[in-house]
């Protein structure tokens, strides 16, 4: 992982390549010289067929993966945050000593702190309970404040919100929303949802075959309102990549 | 065993329950002396339940026997607390390090399986005591559980808790002590539970075998006296601390951890 001087992206991924071996010695080439930008301040979505490696690549990015040939570069002192659908929280934890776990270093009175921000989120009364005392939902919020309490450049979420019911879900995005206006993060989300890549994306990535390839639908829903033509447009690349597919197989 | 859902019971419906499991059992041994069973195994000589209580009357009428109690009782969480202090920090080495779990920890796969009656010559030739060997078999016998099921878990946790760790940046001592012990700390309870098994195993061979005093010792020398009242109320005992040392155990687990 390298760090250039960009201030335009906050990630970028040059000829990046990637291969592991299943347990059965079948070799699965997950990508192969690969150029990706992500621009900074910007939501980008991320939608595609199960285990075409949307998560090995956001693993890469985290630094929680190496691989075989290429570059990633992040932005200067860019901090990540990641989110995932489930274990988010330790459940050994108190919510306050869970917080605390990410930003004791953080601030001078870090219980001070969660508390004001535990209030903004409508949960001050929680920071004496554990995760499984309460829902997916809240859970989720806490993590998500977790997170943004360490001040991230970069969050990733990787289908984060997937687990949880349609009212919480539409929160949880809002929430995500409101929270990007205010700070202007970065952000990556990993999401099956159309219609979650589109209520939160700037930008789509729609990612198909293997080795991985994309195509980026820049996101005007946000100021034309239209979905429909968005969604033509991410169907239409899905139906090529399956047609590639079939005359492939042929 | 769902622990939780215990929770609201009663203290008298626990001991009715408990005191229910003994009379069952007791009276099961007590039919079967009753008609002198003789079918593969025989009961004529097993004392009945009256002779035991004088026996236990008798003996705890005298302080020797709680002497041997707390000499075994010394033996076995002395053992123990080395086995824990000793398996766990081992079992993140090896986890930890890929030098010492690719060249240190195959040997002790080997050694594992050895029961702890095959250590009592060799601990008997280590050490220069009686004590310190007995020491060593209770040891051993609590060792290789705790480690086995600390590497078990420790190489199992989930990798989203790993990621996180990773992500905030935590140091290695805050990522061992705060996710590493607690997420895997299941596993090293159930090896806590079947090293404390162990150790009580360890005591009672070796202080049969090589001790002069405890109770492994007194169930020894009520065989040879054929005095089968005395071996029966000294199993009695090895059972009752056994299990108070579980429910001890099961406490400390209780209110160390919220899973």
């Amino acid at each position: 992982m390298k760090m250039f001087n960009d201030s335009k992206n906050c990630v970028e991924i040059k000829n990046l390549s990637k291969t592991f071996i299943r347990p059965n010695g079948e070799k699965v080439n997950i990508c192969e010289n690969l150029n990706l930008y992500i621009e900074k301040g910007k939501i980008s979505s991320i939608i595609g067929s199960s285990g075409c490696g949307k998560t090995t690549l956001l693993n890469m990015i985290a630094g929680f993966e190496n691989y075989d040939d290429g570059e990633i570069y992040l932005a200067p002192n860019c901090k990540i945050g990641i989110l995932f659908q489930n274990n988010v929280l330790f459940p050994w934890k108190t919510i306050m000593q869970n917080i605390l776990f990410a930003c004791r270093n953080y601030f001078d009175d870090p219980k001070a702190v969660i508390r004001e921000y535990l209030a903004k989120v409508g949960l001050s009364e929680v920071e004496n309970c554990y995760p499984n005392e309460l829902s997916g939902g809240m859970n989720q919020r806490i993590a998500l404040l977790r997170i943004l309490l360490t001040s991230p450049d970069l969050i990733i979420l990787d289908e984060a919100f997937g687990a949880l019911d349609y009212q919480n879900r539409l929160e949880m995005q809002n929430l995500f929303l409101e929270l990007h206006k205010e700070r202007k993060f970065t952000a990556l989300v990993v999401t099956h949802d159309m219609l979650e890549a589109i209520t939160l994306g700037d930008n789509i990535f729609i990612f198909y075959d293997q080795p991985l390839k994309f195509n980026i639908i820049q996101n005007s829903v946000k100021s034309d309102g239209n979905y429909s033509s968005i969604i033509n447009q991410v169907e239409s690349i899905f139906n090529i990549s399956d047609q590639s597919k079939y005359n492939k197989e042929v | 065993m769902n622990y939780r859902s215990e929770r609201n019971v009663s203290f008298i419906v626990k001991l009715f329950r408990i005191l229910a499991s003994f009379a069952i059992f007791l009276l099961i041994i007590s039919i079967l002396k009753i008609i002198d069973w003789k079918f593969l195994i025989t009961f004529s000589y097993i004392p009945s339940i009256q002779d035991i209580i004088y026996e236990c009357v008798s003996v705890f009428s005298d302080l020797e026997i709680y002497g041997n109690i707390l000499i075994t009782l010394g033996r076995v969480y002395s053992g123990f607390i080395c086995a824990v202090i000793l398996a766990i920090p081992f079992a993140i080495l090896i986890t930890e390090n890929r030098l010492v779990r690719h060249y240190i920890y195959p040997v002790f796969e080997f050694i594992r399986p050895i029961p702890n009656v095959a250590w009592v010559p060799i601990s008997i030739v280590l050490f220069q005591s009686i004590n310190s060997s007995m020491l060593f078999i209770t040891f051993i016998g609590a060792f290789f559980p705790i480690l086995i099921n600390s590497v078990e878990g420790l190489g199992n946790i989930n990798e989203n808790y790993k990621k996180i760790a990773k992500s905030f940046h935590v140091t290695r001592w805050v990522y061992i002590t705060e996710v590493m012990i607690p997420a895997t700390f299941p596993n090293i309870f159930t090896g806590l539970l079947l090293g404390m098994s162990g150790s009580w195993l360890g005591v009672v061979v070796a202080e049969m075998i090589s001790g002069q005093s405890g109770i492994g010792y007194l169930t020894w020398v009520n065989y040879t006296l054929l005095n089968m009242s005395g071996v029966v109320m000294c199993m009695f005992i090895i059972g009752g601390l056994g299990a108070f040392s579980t429910w001890l155990l099961r406490k400390i687990n209780y209110f160390s951890i919220r899973m």
